[in-house]
C-alpha cells in the first residue's frame, strides 16, 4: 500500500514537473519612441540569468512597433534588452510567473533617441506641486538614467525642469533651477561624473507640453515636466 | 394643456418624493477624485489628488484606514468582487493592490507608459483580474497574482479614461477622449472590439455596467449620459444631464436607477429606462465622483474641496 501511495506521488510529481517543463511562456508588446511615440522597429534580446541567449526577435515598426518572443519558462527570470542605432540600450528584468498554462505576458517598450538636441521626458516629474524637492519614492524613476549613463559613458546631458504654472517668472525659475540640481545631485551621489551634467531652470511654462487652459478632467492635473536633454552623444 | 398641469406636477410629486439630508462624513487633503462603495455597502473607498485612498466604515460613518504609497495622484479605484482587495491607478503610471483589513500594499502593477486613469477588478470572486486604461491610449489586463499584464488592447486613438468589468465577467468596456466607447471579450485570445459604440459628441469620462450586465451607462464632457443595451450595443436613451462635465455615474441595486455628479455641483438620480429625472440635490461644490449603497439610502459624493459626503435618505 505504502509502495502504491509512493510511486503515485512520484508520477504526480513527474507529470507536474513535466508539464512546467513544457510549458513555454511567450512575450509579447509594441516598441515606441519615447519622444515622439511612434513605433519603431528594434531588436530585442532575451537572455537567462547567466548571460545565454534564450530568444531575439525585432519590432515591426510598420504594425505598429509590435514584436512576439516565444520559449520563456515558467519560474525564470531574464534580462530583456532592446537596441537600435542611434538610441539609448533599454533594459528590462521580467520574472516569468510560475504557471502550468500556456502564457502570454504583454510588455510595451519606450526607447530614447541618442541625438543631440532631443530632449526626453522624465516618465512621472519627481516632485510635488510647487516643490523643489525630490519626492519620495523619484528614484523609482530616474534610477533607469543610471544605467544609461553607465552603457554611454561619452554621453553628456542636461536636466532641464519646466514650472508648473505661468505664476511670478522669478519664482518660477528659483524652483525650476532647485528642481534641475536636485536631480543633478541624485545622478552625482549614484556615481555620474558631474562634468557630465548640467542643469538648466526656466522662467517660463514648457511650449511643447504647457499646462491645461480648460478646467481639467481627472489625471490632468500639472507638475511641470522635467527633460534631459542630451549635449553629446559620443558618436 | 390639462395634460401638461398633470405631467408638471407629477413631475414636481415624484421629484420632491424623495430627500436627502447631506452630511461631511470627512475628508481627504485634496480633491477626491475616486469613491466606491464595496459589494456588500459596508464600505467605501475614496481616493484623491493627495495620492492616498481612504476607506471608510459606512454605518458608522468613521474613517478605517488611510492607505498611501502612490507617487502621484490617485485617479481611480475599485473593490474586488470578494470587497478583500483594493485596486488603485495613479498618476504615477501604476496600478497597485491593497489589502483591505491589513491596508498592506500586495503588489505594484507597472507597464502602462502615461497616467493610469481608469481601474476596475473583475467582480468574479474567483478571478484575480483587474483592468486597467491610460492616457497611453491603451486598456490592458492583469493577472494581480503574478503582476503581468496577460492581454493589452489597442485601438482607442485618443486617452482612455475609464474602464469597467461586465458582473457576468465576459466584457470590457472602455471609453475615451476619441468619443467612442469599446467592448472588449475577457477570453483572453482576442485582442480586437468585440463592438464600438459611437454617439458622445465629447470625450466619454465615465463608463459602467449594470449589475445584470444588460445596460451600460456611460457620460462626457458636455454633461451628457448615454444608456446602451448590451449586448447588442443599441442606443436606449440620451440624456443633457448636466452642464458641466460629469466625471462618474453609478447604477442602483434595482438596475434602473442612475446617479449622476458633475462639476456643475448637482447630484442627480435618474430612471435609466424612461431617461426621467427622479431627484436632484446641489452640493454646492464641484463633485468628482459618486457612488450609491444598493437600496439609493445613501449617496456618497467625492468632491474638489476634499469633503467626502453622505447624502442621506430622510
Amino acid at each position: 500500500m505504502i509502495r502504491i501511495l509512493i510511486l503515485s506521488i512520484f508520477f504526480s510529481f513527474s507529470a507536474f514537473s513535466q508539464g512546467l517543463i513544457n510549458t513555454t511562456v511567450s512575450l509579447t508588446g509594441n516598441v515606441f519612441n519615447q519622444v515622439s511615440k511612434l513605433p519603431e522597429t528594434a531588436v530585442i534580446k532575451v537572455t537567462d540569468t547567466e548571460g545565454r541567449r534564450v530568444g531575439a526577435t525585432r519590432s515591426n515598426g510598420a504594425q505598429n512597433g509590435a514584436y512576439f518572443v516565444a520559449g520563456l519558462k515558467p519560474g525564470q527570470n531574464y534580462m530583456v534588452e532592446i537596441t537600435k542605432k542611434d538610441f539609448l540600450t533599454e533594459r528590462y528584468k521580467l520574472s516569468v510567473p510560475n504557471t502550468g498554462k500556456y502564457l502570454e505576458i504583454s510588455h510595451d517598450f519606450l526607447i530614447k533617441p541618442l541625438k543631440v538636441g532631443v530632449k526626453i521626458p522624465i516618465a512621472v516629474t519627481p516632485f510635488e506641486l510647487r516643490k523643489s524637492k525630490l519626492r519620495f519614492g523619484a528614484e523609482l524613476y530616474l534610477d533607469d538614467w543610471i544605467d544609461v549613463f553607465k552603457d554611454n559613458p561619452e554621453v553628456t546631458v542636461r536636466v532641464l525642469c519646466f514650472p508648473d504654472s505661468k505664476g511670478d517668472a522669478n519664482e518660477n525659475q528659483k524652483i525650476t533651477d532647485e528642481r534641475a540640481n536636485a536631480i543633478k545631485d541624485f545622478f552625482i551621489e549614484k556615481g555620474v561624473n558631474a562634468s557630465r551634467l548640467s542643469t538648466a531652470g526656466s522662467k517660463v511654462v514648457d511650449p511643447d507640453n504647457p499646462p491645461p487652459t480648460e478646467k481639467a478632467a481627472k489625471g490632468k492635473r500639472y507638475v511641470g515636466p522635467c527633460y534631459i536633454e542630451i549635449l553629446k552623444t559620443g558618436n | 394643456m390639462k395634460l401638461f398641469l398633470y405631467l408638471f406636477l407629477a413631475f414636481i410629486i415624484n421629484l420632491s418624493a424623495v430627500e436627502y439630508e447631506m452630511i461631511t462624513i470627512g475628508n481627504h487633503d485634496d480633491e477626491v477624485l475616486g469613491v466606491y462603495v464595496n459589494e456588500d455597502n459596508t464600505k467605501v473607498a475614496t481616493c484623491s489628488l493627495d495620492e492616498s485612498i481612504i476607506i471608510w466604515d459606512i454605518k458608522n460613518r468613521k474613517q478605517l484606514i488611510k492607505l498611501t504609497g502612490h507617487l502621484g495622484q490617485v485617479n481611480n479605484l475599485s473593490f474586488s468582487g470578494s470587497d478583500k482587495l483594493i485596486a488603485s491607478g495613479s498618476s504615477d503610471q501604476t496600478i497597485r493592490i491593497w489589502d483591505v483589513e491589513t491596508g498592506e500594499q500586495l503588489k505594484v502593477l507597472k507597464g502602462h507608459t502615461d497616467q493610469v486613469i481608469g481601474v476596475y477588478f473583475s467582480q468574479d470572486d474567483s478571478s484575480t483580474f483587474v483592468a486597467s486604461t491610460s492616457f497611453d491610449r491603451t486598456v490592458k489586463l492583469w493577472d494581480w497574482r503574478f503582476g503581468t499584464e496577460i492581454k493589452t488592447l489597442r485601438d482607442h486613438n485618443e486617452p482612455t479614461n475609464n474602464v469597467a468589468y461586465s458582473y457576468d465577467g465576459q466584457y470590457i468596456a472602455s471609453c475615451s477622449d476619441d468619443k467612442s466607447i469599446k467592448i472588449w471579450s475577457t477570453d483572453l485570445t482576442s485582442k480586437e472590439p468585440f463592438m464600438t459604440l459611437l454617439g458622445h459628441e465629447a470625450p466619454v469620462l465615465t463608463v459602467l455596467f449594470s449589475f445584470d450586465s444588460k445596460k451600460i451607462a456611460s457620460s462626457d464632457q458636455n454633461g451628457v449620459i448615454k444608456i446602451w443595451s448590451m449586448p447588442d450595443g443599441m442606443l436606449l436613451k440620451t440624456i443633457k444631464a448636466h452642464s458641466e462635465l460629469i466625471q462618474d455615474l453609478s447604477f442602483a441595486g434595482d438596475e434602473r436607477t442612475i446617479v449622476s455628479a458633475s462639476l456643475d455641483g448637482k447630484v442627480k438620480l435618474w430612471d435609466s429606462m424612461t431617461g426621467d429625472l427622479k431627484f436632484e440635490f446641489n452640493a454646492g461644490v464641484e463633485i468628482w465622483s459618486v457612488d450609491l449603497v444598493s437600496d439609493q439610502s445613501i449617496i456618497v459624493l467625492g468632491c474638489q474641496d476634499g469633503t467626502v459626503r453622505f447624502l442621506v435618505k430622510k
